[in-house]
C-alpha cells in the first residue's frame, strides 16, 4: 500500500463532511492539472475557529488532507490557521507518495482562499 | 447475498497479470536446477533443454493453431511487439514508409509507432468509436500503396473490446493479391487463452503473446511470425531463435509459458463460466448502484472484463477504498498511474474526463469464484455511497435534480 494507516484511516472515515449553513468563511478551489476538488467551510467567532466542514473530490490523499485539514482546524485560531504550510500537512498525514505531494498543496491553498476572504 | 466477511484477498486484475499456476511452477522448477543446460550445447546437458524448448514452442503454437517453427521465444509482451513492429519495419525498409495502428493501443504498440514516426515514418492512428472498436472502413479508408505494416490490437486491455482482426486479415489479404509487401500484427497478450485465438482465421502475420496473463511466468512472451515473413533482429548476439532473437533462451520460463499454454487451451471451455460470472456482476452491481456506465461493446467483448465508471468518484480512491477490504482492481484514473493524463484508450472512446477518472477496471480469471463476487457485491455498494457523500460533484447533482 503506498499510503500511511493516517491517509487511509482518513479515507475509511473521512471527518467533518458535509457544509456549514452559518460557515463565515469558505473556499472552492480545483487543482486545474488533475481536477481534483476541495471545498472548505469554516465559521469563525472573534478570530476562532468553532466549526469546519469539507467536500473532496479525487484521490485518496485529496480526501485524506481535506478530512485531516478540518480536524486540525478546529479550535484553532484564525492566527494559527494562516502559520499552517503544506508540509506541516504531509507531516501529520505520516508522509505522501512521491508524487502525491499537490493532494496536500490543494487542501492548504483551500484554507488560505478561505482565510483571504476575512475583513473583505 | 454471502455475508459481509473475508477469509482471503480476492484479486480481481487479471488483466494485469494472473497467479501462476502449481502446475506450470512444478514444470519450470527442474529447469533452474538439475536440467540448467544451455539449449545451444550439443551435449545431453544442452539437448535436454532443447528438447523441453520443443516441447513447449509446440504447446503454444497449438494455443493459437501455428507451426511450432513460428514460434519465437522472447521477454514478454513488450518484447514481441517490438519485434513485430521494428523487426519489419526495419527488414522491409524502402517497400513502404506507412503504419497503420489504432488510437487506444498498449503503449507497447503505440509508444514504438511513436518512435518509429521520429525516424521519418508515417502513422496513421485510426479512431476508436465509443463501443472500443475500430471500423474496418477506416483501416481501409487509411491504406495507401504506401503502407507496409497495420498493427491493431486483438482485444483491449482497459474495456476488452474485441476488435474485427479477421475482417482486417480478410482485407490484407486481397491487397496482397496485388502486392506482397504488406504486413498484419495483431497484440493478442489480452486475448490468448480468454477465448479461441487461431492465427489463420484471423489471418494475421504476426502475433504477440505474454505468459503471465495466462497464469504463466512473468518475463517470458512469443511473437508468432508466419512462415515467410522475415524480420530483423533488434538484438545482435548469437544465433538463437533462428536468427530472431538473440540471447541465450530461458529455459524455464519457456517451459512454464509452454505448460500455461496447453492449461489455457484445456480450460478455454470454462470461460464460459467466466462470462456468466461477469454478466453477474455487471447485473448486480447496475440494480445496486445508480449513476454508472458500462464502457465497452458488449456484444463483441472478453468474458473476463467488466469495465464501470462510477460518476462523481474518482477511481484511485475507489480502487484504494477496495484494496483495504480485500479486494484488488484497476482503473483508468491517471492518479493511479502517476502519469497526468487519464487512460488514453477511454478518451479515445470519448467518454467525459469525469467519466474516465471514475472508472474501475474488474478482470476476472478461470478461478474466480461466485462467492468472490458475491462479496465484492456485499461491499461495493457501501464504498462508492460513501466516495459520493464527501464528493462536491455529487452533491450538486443531487441538488439540481
Amino acid at each position: 500500500m503506498p499510503y500511511s494507516k493516517t491517509v487511509l484511516d482518513h479515507l475509511e472515515n473521512p471527518r467533518n463532511v458535509g457544509e456549514l449553513a452559518d460557515a463565515t468563511l469558505t473556499s472552492s478551489v480545483i487543482n486545474s492539472a488533475c481536477g481534483d476538488q476541495i471545498k472548505l467551510f469554516i465559521k469563525a467567532l472573534d478570530k476562532n475557529i468553532t466549526g469546519v466542514k469539507m467536500q473532496a473530490y479525487g484521490c485518496a490523499p485529496t480526501l485524506a488532507s481535506a478530512s485531516l485539514l478540518t480536524e486540525w482546524l478546529i479550535d484553532k485560531t484564525i492566527d494559527q490557521a494562516s502559520l499552517l504550510e503544506t508540509d506541516d500537512l504531509i507531516k501529520m498525514l505520516e508522509g505522501l507518495p512521491r508524487g502525491k505531494k499537490h493532494a496536500a498543496d490543494l487542501a492548504i491553498e483551500a484554507l488560505q482562499t478561505a482565510l483571504s476572504k476575512i475583513n473583505k | 447475498m454471502t455475508e459481509n466477511t473475508l477469509t482471503s484477498r480476492i484479486y480481481l486484475d487479471n488483466s494485469a497479470s494472473t497467479k501462476l499456476v502449481t502446475e506450470v511452477l512444478e514444470a519450470m522448477l527442474p529447469y533452474f536446477s538439475e536440467q540448467f543446460g544451455n539449449a545451444s550445447s550439443i551435449h545431453s546437458f544442452g539437448q535436454q533443454a532443447k528438447a523441453a524448448m520443443d516441447d513447449a514452442r509446440q504447446q503454444v503454437a497449438d494455443l493459437i493453431d501455428a507451426q511450432a517453427n513460428e514460434i519465437v521465444f522472447l521477454s514478454g509482451g513488450t518484447e514481441a511487439d517490438n519485434l513485430a513492429i521494428r523487426g519489419i519495419t526495419s527488414n522491409y525498409q524502402g517497400k513502404g514508409n506507412h503504419i497503420i495502428t489504432s488510437q487506444f493501443e498498449h503503449p507497447a504498440v503505440r509508444n514504438t509507432c511513436t518512435a518509429l514516426e521520429k525516424e521519418g515514418w508515417r502513422v496513421t492512428y485510426l479512431p476508436i468509436y465509443e463501443n472500443g472498436l475500430v471500423k474496418i472502413e477506416d483501416v481501409k479508408a487509411a491504406i495507401t500503396d504506401e503502407t507496409l505494416l497495420i498493427t491493431i490490437m486483438h482485444a483491449n486491455n482497459e474495456v476488452g473490446t474485441v476488435q474485427p482482426i479477421a475482417q482486417i486479415g480478410e482485407l490484407v489479404k486481397e491487397i496482397r493479391n496485388q502486392r506482397k509487401n504488406i504486413f498484419f500484427h495483431t497484440d493478442a497478450v489480452q486475448s490468448v487463452g480468454k477465448i479461441a485465438v487461431n492465427v489463420k482465421d484471423l489471418g494475421v502475420d504476426l502475433l504477440s503473446l505474454s505468459g503471465h496473463k495466462i497464469h504463466g511466468p512473468k518475463g517470458i512472451g512469443a511473437l508468432y511470425l508466419r512462415k515467410g515473413v522475415r524480420i530483423s533482429s533488434q538484438i545482435t548476439g548469437g544465433r538463437h531463435e533462428r536468427d530472431r532473437r538473440a540471447g541465450t533462451e530461458n529455459v524455464p520460463a519457456i517451459v512454464g509459458l509452454g505448460c500455461a499454454a496447453k492449461l489455457a487451451r484445456q480450460h478455454l471451455a470454462e470461460m464460459e463460466k467466466i462470462s456468466y460470472l461477469r454478466n453477474y456482476l455487471e447485473t448486480e452491481v447496475s440494480k445496486l448502484i445508480p449513476e454508472i456506465k458500462f464502457n465497452g461493446d458488449t456484444s463483441s467483448r472478453l468474458p473476463n472484463i467488466a469495465n464501470i465508471s462510477f460518476s462523481y468518484i474518482e477511481g484511485e480512491a475507489l480502487l484504494i477504498a477496495l484494496d483495504l477490504k480485500g479486494v484488488a482492481v484497476s482503473t483508468g484514473s491517471a492518479c493511479s498511474s502517476g502519469s497526468t493524463e487519464p487512460s488514453p484508450v477511454l478518451m479515445a472512446m470519448h467518454l467525459s474526463k469525469e467519466l474516465v477518472r471514475g472508472s474501475i477496471r474488474f478482470s476476472l480469471s478461470r478461478y474466480t469464484t461466485k462467492t468472490e463476487i458475491d462479496y465484492v457485491l456485499s461491499i461495493l455498494p457501501e464504498v462508492v455511497t460513501r466516495l459520493r457523500r464527501v464528493s462536491p460533484l455529487y452533491r450538486q447533482a443531487m441538488s439540481t435534480k
